[in-house]
């Protein structure tokens, strides 16, 4: 194989992609339909391949979140507001109940889906970008598309915000929005 | 402040964290390589991304297509130089017989040395650092290429030139050659310095003539480091027999380091474009016989003419449109690290799911 063909790269693209598709999958699928995130999956790696030189070494997963977050913004863009209020928790509430966590019952879950539901949008992506996406500093920043600053303000006020709901979470709520999400998400 | 969820409120959603199953389950297609393919088939062929991803010398060939004299001058071996000193196209060298000499007392040394502790698991690691000066309009350019090589032959490799990272390699070495050899392949080639001239003999190919042929050859055997000794040795012997190989001693590299040059002469060259000559030199450690660098360097005189703005590369052009003019060009590369290790950098191992590089699998 000559090291310069495409042969090559399309060996090194598909081990990037079966490395890191699920997780920008993941990351879609809070911010968009399932369909729709599979779209949002597809441009983002056919950037990638497209500017294959720009995509730095070992950060590669925040880089092509922030190539994920500005195709979803495109896709977003016709959609009004309206539409998109409370639709984050609800995708969120969905995509908790597929996680592999045993551990975590359902009551547990429904707790934690009431308490997501309860922050902000900016808030609730600084929370999932870290605990979901694994992601710190300034690599969380640029997905969040902001500041580092700004990312550990959010950061520091949604962590409040949600171990105040956790240790809420005893009491019963049932006019939260969040936890009406989370029964709908129950398969 | 820390952004890790060490707390209870982040660590619960951290346990509620979707992961492959759960993406899997969302799209079973999105993550196998069969839905890869079909995204590399329907993306667009796009130029930029290709011209990031092949080495400089052959972005630059590209975008010299279109120049002809300029093409006919690569074909000087374009090269060597801060050493346009220390070796002008006409240094006359010592007599043959103290070259032949002192090549086989490098030789000697080669066979005696250690060879690297080349284990499975471990991996050849280097840093070259390569400068090219030209005179003519496309200027110098350095890079620096640092390299993984498994030990069944397979690399990694990152590009870095003034603007960053700007490409990646990755080779697996299915077919390896005397121009691309693998452990195993150098291992099995002859330890007498005559049956590797012969093998060389039969098998060399594509240079200007059969003596370049074999010096290329047995640079390119001798530049990773790998292989038995006795096999490095047998084929550095085999530069004691080509006529228009010369010695230098203390050549200078860019760290400041010396070393033997092995100095191949190319003979003058002229056509309609171009005339000039050139050297090519392989330049050892003599106490370790190391390679330390290579040095490449020609002069002459060219001229070009340009391609029409919609020129396909297939139909003919006109004729020179400029007067000839001198150029130099020069190129020297030098091994700045070169070291048996246990681990690659995390990016590198994002090819291990690729079947092409087991070895590259943490």
């Amino acid at each position: 194989v000559n090291e310069h063909t495409g042969d090559s790269d399309a060996a090194v693209f598909t081990a990037l992609y079966e490395e890191h598709a699920p997780r920008v999958l993941l990351y879609a699928a809070r911010h968009v339909d399932v369909s729709q995130a599979e779209d949002v999956v597809a441009e983002t790696f056919t950037v990638a391949w497209r500017r294959f030189d720009v995509v730095p070494a070992g950060a590669e997963l925040p880089w092509l979140l922030v190539v994920a977050r500005n195709t979803i913004a495109n896709h977003r863009r016709g959609t009004g507001k309206h539409d998109r209020v409370g639709r984050d928790a609800e995708l969120v509430g969905r995509l908790s109940t597929v996680t592999e966590d045993v551990a975590l019952d359902v009551a547990e879950r429904d707790a934690l889906i009431r308490a997501l539901a309860d922050l902000s949008e900016r808030e609730r992506e600084a929370v999932l970008i870290v605990a979901w996406d694994g992601l710190a500093g300034p690599d969380a920043a640029k997905v969040a598309g902001c500041s580092v600053n700004a990312f550990h303000v959010r950061l520091s006020r949604a962590r409040r915000r949600l171990q105040n709901s956790l240790d809420l979470g005893s009491r019963p709520s049932p006019a939260s929005p969040g936890r009406s999400l989370a029964q709908e998400a129950k398969p | 402040m820390t952004d890790r969820p060490d707390d209870d409120a982040l660590d619960l959603v951290g346990r509620a964290a979707p992961g492959r199953a759960a993406a899997a389950r969302l799209a079973p297609h999105v993550g196998t390589a069969a839905h890869a393919g079909a995204l590399l088939t329907a993306a667009p062929t796009a130029a930029g991304r290709v011209d990031a991803v092949v080495p400089m010398s052959t972005r630059r060939r590209r975008t010299r297509r279109a120049v002809i004299g300029l093409a006919a001058a690569s074909v000087l071996g374009i090269v060597a130089g801060g050493l346009s000193v220390l070796l002008p196209a006409d240094t006359p060298g010592a007599p043959r017989a103290a070259v032949a000499a002192e090549i086989e007392q490098l030789a000697l040394r080669t066979g005696k040395a250690p060879a690297y502790d080349f284990a499975p698991g471990t991996f050849l690691h280097t840093v070259e650092v390569a400068k090219q000066t030209s005179t003519d309009k496309y200027g110098d350019h350095s890079v620096t290429r640092e390299a993984w090589i498994a030990d069944d032959g397979s690399m990694i490799r990152v590009d870095t030139d003034e603007d960053g990272p700007y490409g990646r390699y990755y080779r697996a070495t299915k077919t390896p050659n005397v121009n691309a050899p693998d452990p195993d392949f150098l291992d099995a080639l002859p330890t007498d310095p005559a049956a590797m001239r012969a093998y060389l003999d039969a098998r060399v190919q594509g240079s200007s003539s059969h003596e370049q042929a074999i010096f290329t050859a047995v640079r390119d055997m001798l530049r990773p480091g790998y292989g038995r000794p006795e096999v490095r040795a047998a084929a550095l012997n085999v530069l004691s027999t080509l006529d228009a190989v010369s010695i230098e001693h203390d050549v200078a590299l860019p760290s400041g380091r010396t070393g033997t040059g092995i100095v191949f002469n190319e003979p003058d060259q002229w056509d309609e474009y171009t005339t000039g000559s050139g050297t090519n030199a392989t330049v050892i450690d003599p106490e370790t016989t190391r390679i330390l660098g290579e040095i490449s360097y020609s002069s002459g005189m060219t001229r070009e003419r340009e391609a029409p703005a919609d020129w396909d590369g297939t139909s003919p052009l006109p004729s020179p449109t400029t007067e000839f003019m001198p150029f130099e060009h020069s190129y020297v590369t030098e091994w700045t690290v070169s070291e048996i290790v246990d681990t690659v950098p995390r990016w590198a191992r994002i090819a291990a799911s690729a079947d092409e590089y087991p070895k590259f699998r943490s």
